[in-house]
C-alpha cells in the first residue's frame, strides 16, 4: 500500500481520529501503531511509505542534483566577490541541507535494497585435506573464504 | 537549528550554521540572522493500466536559500514589536502564510513587494492559473515549528504546499505572501529554483520553506 500523505497531514489526521498509522519496515512489511507512538517507530527506521525501488531511485537522483546545484551556487557566491557574505552562509546552509536530504534518501534506497531483495546466493566449494591421522576431511565453505583454507592446506575438489 | 520538514524523506535536522564578525578592537563571536531554505520537488504520476494512480515519483528537486525583501522585514517586525505604520499593527489573521509560484525567472532585489517586482500587488511573474495560483500553505501543526536549542539561538518555523498542475507550465520560484489577493499583499521572501520545473497536468509541486530566525 502506498501513501504519499505528508507527514504533517497524517499525523493532524490521525491524532483527531485517535486511530492507528500504518508504518513500514525495511522489509516492506506493514505495521499498525498508535499515533502517539509514530515518533518512536519512525526512531527504530520504520517509515511511513513503503519501499518503493522506482521512487526511491528517482527521488536520491533528483536529490543528487540538488545538492550539486546548491554546492555550485555556494562556491560561486564566494568567488563573486571573495568575501564570506550572509548570502554565502545561506547557501552554505542550503547546500548542507541537501547533502543531508540526499544522504538520507541514498541510505534510504541501499537500505531499502538490501532489506527487500534477497542477495544472490553462490554454490558452496567443497575442500578437502588429510588430517594427522591420516583420515580424509571435507568440508563445504563459501566461495570467499577458498583463499584462506588454501594457505591452510585445504584443497579445493 | 533548521529543520527540513521534507513530506517523503520525514524530519531533517540541520545543526545551526553559524557565521562570524569581528570588530576592530574586539573579539570574534557569532552572528545569526535571518535564514530560511526553500525545497521544491516536482513529482510525476505513475499510473496503473485502468488509469489509476499508482503511485508519485520525483523527478526534479530544487534545495535554495531564501530572499527575505524589505517589506518581509517590515512586516515580521509590526508583527512581533507591533506599533504603527505600513503594514500596520500586528494582525491575528494577516502574516506570511501564502506560497505564490513564480512563473518566470525572478530578478530579485530587496526592495521587491511582488514576485521579482518593486510593484506593490502585481502578478506579472506569478502563476494564477493551472492550479498553481497562490494558495495558503497547509494549516501549521506541531512540529513544524521547532524551538531555539539555547538561549538567544534561533527558531525555524516551516511553511509547505503541495500544488497539483492542471495544465502546463514552468515554475521559476516561489515565494511568500500575506495573502491569497494580490492587490495589497505583502511579499515576505521570495527565490528562484535551481532550475526550472516543467509540469503537465497531473503532476505534483510540494514547496517546503523553512523559516529560521
Amino acid at each position: 500500500m502506498n501513501s504519499d500523505i505528508t507527514q504533517g497531514s497524517a499525523v493532524t489526521a490521525t491524532i483527531e481520529s485517535g486511530g492507528l498509522v500504518t508504518l513500514y519496515a525495511p522489509d516492506n512489511e506493514a505495521i499498525l501503531v498508535p499515533a502517539d507512538r509514530v515518533g518512536l517507530w519512525l526512531r527504530r527506521g520504520f517509515t511511513r511509505t513503503a519501499f518503493d525501488l522506482d521512487a526511491s531511485e528517482t527521488e536520491t537522483l533528483a536529490l543528487m542534483d540538488a545538492a550539486r546545484a546548491a554546492l555550485v551556487e555556494y562556491v560561486a557566491g564566494v568567488r563573486a566577490d571573495g568575501l564570506v557574505d550572509p548570502s554565502d552562509v545561506a547557501a552554505k546552509a542550503a547546500a548542507e541541507l541537501a547533502f543531508t536530504a540526499f544522504e538520507t534518501a541514498w541510505n534510504r534506497l541501499h537500505r531499502g535494497i538490501e532489506e527487500a531483495y534477497p542477495v544472490k546466493e553462490q554454490p558452496s566449494v567443497a575442500v578437502t585435506r588429510i588430517a594427522d591421522d591420516g583420515a580424509v576431511q571435507r568440508l563445504d565453505i563459501d566461495p570467499s573464504q577458498l583463499p584462506l583454507y588454501v594457505q591452510a592446506g585445504w584443497e579445493a575438489l | 537549528m533548521t529543520t527540513l520538514y521534507d513530506p517523503h524523506l520525514g524530519r531533517i535536522h540541520l545543526p545551526l550554521l553559524g557565521r562570524s564578525v569581528s570588530y576592530a578592537g574586539r573579539g570574534v563571536k557569532p552572528a545569526y540572522g535571518e535564514l530560511g531554505i526553500f525545497v521544491a520537488k516536482l513529482r510525476k504520476p505513475v499510473y496503473q493500466e485502468d488509469g489509476v494512480i499508482l503511485k508519485y515519483v520525483t523527478e526534479w528537486a530544487s534545495i535554495t536559500h531564501n530572499e527575505r525583501v524589505d517589506a518581509g522585514a517590515a512586516q515580521q517586525a509590526k508583527q512581533v514589536f507591533g506599533g504603527s505604520g505600513s503594514p500596520g499593527a500586528p494582525s491575528a489573521t494577516v502574516y506570511p502564510k501564502v506560497i505564490a509560484v513564480a512563473s518566470a525567472s525572478l530578478t530579485k532585489a530587496k526592495g521587491d513587494q511582488s514576485l521579482g517586482s518593486t510593484s506593490s500587488g502585481v502578478t506579472t511573474n506569478e502563476f494564477t492559473t493551472i492550479g498553481l495560483s497562490r494558495v495558503a500553505a497547509n494549516t501549521p501543526v506541531g512540529g513544524d515549528y521547532t524551538a531555539p536549542s539555547s538561549l538567544g539561538g534561533t527558531f525555524s518555523q516551516v511553511l509547505a504546499k503541495t500544488f497539483t498542475a492542471s495544465g502546463s507550465g514552468t515554475a521559476f520560484g516561489a515565494g511568500v505572501f500575506d495573502s491569497t489577493t494580490a492587490a495589497g499583499s505583502t511579499l515576505y521572501v521570495e527565490d528562484n529554483f535551481s532550475s526550472s520545473a516543467v509540469l503537465v497536468s497531473g503532476d505534483q509541486l510540494t514547496i517546503t520553506i523553512t523559516i529560521t530566525n
